[in-house]
């Protein structure tokens, strides 16, 4: 097994814009990360798109106004283009106030990006966010890219999934209304969370379980990558998904990707 | 039957005599929806002048002092009808309407009195007002409350039942005008009138840190959740405006809102608050606000009813981002209506300065104050810093001189578009001057702390070690809503 470089300590440095809160580390031109541009897709978009109800989808989901999020992203190759990645997306625990962990899909493993979630709103830099249980993409409602995201069919293996399956409705998201109104999209789990595209990774028996859906997201870089969940709990997460008992130390994402192309 | 001054009956009446129309199943129809009585209760009412209270003596649902005598009336029912009777005339001493009346409804409850169903909750909830026929946007309804308040955390039943009653009926209230006018407006509302009702209550005193930790959100945000701490924290801001302005000035809002007021076909109440405090106060949105969120600093140990709440010290204390000086900090984000607090020890420095270093909505409508704070965790004299372009200061001299720390206190009062994100500078002259004339590399930046008494001692979630979901649901189901 290798492990890759991609631990707080080896975040991924990129691109800070105009007056970036001090938090985002700064540096690379953008497409130069380790890693970065390695694939053969053409690129899907270049140039940042405004956010339609930034501050309100920044309110929406709880993001905090002054602090990067410190949560790790460690990820472990398995050498035959699988990535086992582990992201701290605990946030100071429930009702936290942390901010969303920020990664970026490279052939290296999931790198951490430091960014404010303010700044978040105006970085292609990241592709994925974390924070507890809610997990986005950067396009439409959370950012300014336009990473977008399908589920494949019920009980795709994970595994044998080699190229991006036919017929896939790939969304950007779009968890907040029209711009008149800005008002949160739900997911309709009745906790108020928000209809990410990605929600369907979690379902609630009594705890967060795992659904095992397996997506596929489409890059900015124009790659593919498949990408399922499989733990929200440290422990217990077996137990979670059998009877509906919660698991401990949640918050504590451990996911499973790789390029399709 | 028989009578008081209170006007009572006592009518046992049976569930498969009382008629319902699909979709308005009232809670005597067993099954109908969350919290009904069960099959077979014997669902008895008593009516006040202006209520009907339906209960029963049998089984999970039964009042407390039942005597399965449906012939004699529970205090519990009596003590009830009396709270409902007293919260209806508060408010209408205040001015405001009853609510709407449901003779329009086929499952009326009995007649066009207020009907208000006293059943288990179980712990999930302790009480709800459901709209149910609407006329536009005026609805009239019914009330669902917890029989008993068994195992609940208030500290008494009366206290339980005083104060969901109060709450509910307010909502009741709330319909007569509009009944989907947000969360903020609604719970906030009826956060205040329940101490309108009974200023010995203490829901607003225990709401206040929904608002007091999360002053950095709009006012009008909407909620995160189905039962957002935030729209009920809001009442502190209701709170302000009846005590800066007086409670005709909630009225008016109120009356504002009633779809066509002032030519509006649905207002909204936020577009509709700067026009009402000119007309009651001669103030705008932008300084009642301004003045409001100085007040947010007067609360638990630095309560001063001279600069802030006549009971301050009943409150929480507002939560503040604890950093170092000299601040340096870029795209300092302050949402519209919201406000941003910054506690920095001063390690012995005479003046601490603010500056704000931007233009255009970076700074539009944003405004600033200092204040020292003490050892002891009291404060001084809140200072507004005039112009925070050209920055502001206060001296550490004097009676202030004794200071260790100094709060900052941004607010942005606009109410429309984005929040605003200047640089923040906060030091003594040079330190300012040097940030004001830097490229901002956001010196000062702390540990991103939060601070309930502005001056350390970081906040910690309770729950965390117990299963955030469960908790959230727990949390969720603890606290009233409308179903």
């Amino acid at each position: 097994m290798l492990r890759s470089l991609s631990t707080a300590s080896a975040a991924l440095s990129l691109a800070a814009f105009a007056l970036m809160a001090p938090a985002c580390l700064v540096d690379a031109s953008e497409g130069e990360g380790e890693g970065e541009g390695e694939g053969e897709g053409e690129a899907a978009c270049t140039e940042p798109t405004e956010v339609p109800c930034r501050d309100d989808s920044f309110q929406a989901l709880n993001m905090n106004q002054s602090v990067a999020a410190s949560g790790a992203i460690t990820s472990e190759s398995d050498g035959a283009g699988t990535f086992e990645v582990d992201v701290d997306a605990t946030a100071g625990g429930f009702n936290g106030s942390g901010g969303f962990v920020y990664g970026r899909f490279t052939d290296d493993g999931l790198l951490k990006v430091d960014l404010l979630d303010d700044a978040s709103f105006d970085s292609m830099d990241w592709d994925i966010a974390f924070r507890r249980f809610v997990i986005r993409v950067n396009s439409g409602t959370s950012g300014p890219s336009c990473v977008t995201a399908a589920r494949t069919a019920p009980s795709t293996d994970f595994a044998a999934l080699a190229d991006v399956p036919a017929g896939l409705n790939f969304n950007a998201e779009n968890f907040m209304s029209d711009p008149e109104t800005c008002e949160l999209v739900p997911d309709g789990s009745g906790l108020g969370s928000p209809g990410v595209v990605l929600q369907n990774w979690w379902e609630y028996p009594g705890c967060v379980a795992t659904t095992g859906n397996v997506y596929v997201l489409s890059l900015a870089n124009g790659r593919h990558v498949k990408l399922v969940v499989t733990q929200y709990y440290a422990s217990g997460q077996e137990t979670c998904n059998a009877n509906g008992t919660a698991g401990s130390d949640s918050g504590r994402i451990h996911l499973r990707y790789g390029f399709l192309d | 039957m028989r009578s008081t001054s209170a006007l009572f009956a006592v009518v046992v009446a049976s569930l498969s005599s009382l008629s319902s129309l699909p979709g308005h199943a009232r809670p005597d129809d067993p099954g109908s929806d969350l919290f009904t009585f069960d099959v077979g209760d014997d669902v008895l009412t008593y009516d006040t002048a202006h209520f009907r209270v339906h209960y029963t003596e049998a089984g999970a649902h039964r009042v407390p002092g039942s005597d399965g005598d449906a012939s004699s009336l529970p205090p519990h029912v009596q003590r009830l009808g009396e709270i409902y009777e007293g919260a209806l005339a508060t408010y209408a001493a205040l001015g405001f309407r009853a609510p709407l009346v449901d003779d329009n409804v086929i499952d009326d409850g009995g007649d066009g009195r207020f009907d208000v169903y006293l059943v288990d909750f179980a712990r999930s909830a302790d009480g709800a007002y459901r709209a149910e026929v609407c006329d536009g946007e005026k609805c009239s309804g019914y009330m669902v409350q917890e029989n008993d308040f068994a195992g609940y955390g208030y500290p008494s039943i009366d206290v339980g039942n005083r104060t969901v009653a109060s709450h509910e009926l307010f909502h009741a209230v709330q319909a007569a005008y509009d009944a989907n006018q947000g969360a903020v407006l609604s719970e906030g509302t009826a956060v205040w009138a329940s101490e309108r009702y009974d200023p010995t209550l203490f829901d607003l005193e225990g709401f206040s840190s929904g608002y007091l930790d999360d002053a950095t959100r709009s006012l009008d945000a909407n909620p995160t959740g189905p039962v957002d701490p935030f729209s009920y924290g809001a009442g502190m801001f209701f709170q302000f405006v009846d005590e800066r302005f007086g409670p005709a000035t909630l009225l008016h809002w109120w009356e504002s809102v009633e779809d066509g007021a002032d030519g509006v076909a649905d207002p909204d109440w936020f577009d509709t608050i700067d026009g009402v405090l000119r007309a009651d106060g001669d103030a705008s949105f932008a300084d009642a606000f301004a003045e409001f969120c100085g007040w947010t600093l007067f609360t638990d140990r630095r309560a001063d009813a001279s600069q802030g709440f006549a009971h301050g010290d009943d409150f929480a204390a507002r939560s503040a981002e604890v950093l170092t000086l000299p601040v340096a900090q870029d795209r300092f984000l302050v949402f519209t209506s919201s406000s941003r607090l910054v506690s920095a020890r001063v390690d012995g420095r005479a003046r601490v300065a603010l500056r704000l270093v931007g233009e255009g909505t970076a700074v539009d409508g944003v405004r600033a104050y200092l204040l020292p704070v003490f050892a002891d965790q009291s404060a001084g004299t809140l200072t507004a810093v005039d112009d925070v372009v050209a920055g502001g200061f206060i001296d550490l001299t004097g009676d202030d001189a004794s200071a260790v720390s100094v709060l900052a206190l941004v607010v942005n009062t606009r109410v429309d578009g984005q929040g605003a994100r200047p640089r923040l500078c906060l030091g003594d002259d040079d330190e300012v001057a040097a940030c004001a004339g830097g490229e901002g590399e956001g010196e000062g930046e702390g540990e991103g702390d939060v601070d309930d008494n502005a001056a350390g001692g970081c906040r910690a979630s309770p729950f965390e070690p117990l299963g955030a979901f469960a908790l959230a649901l727990l949390a969720i189901r603890r606290r009233r809503g409308h179903l």
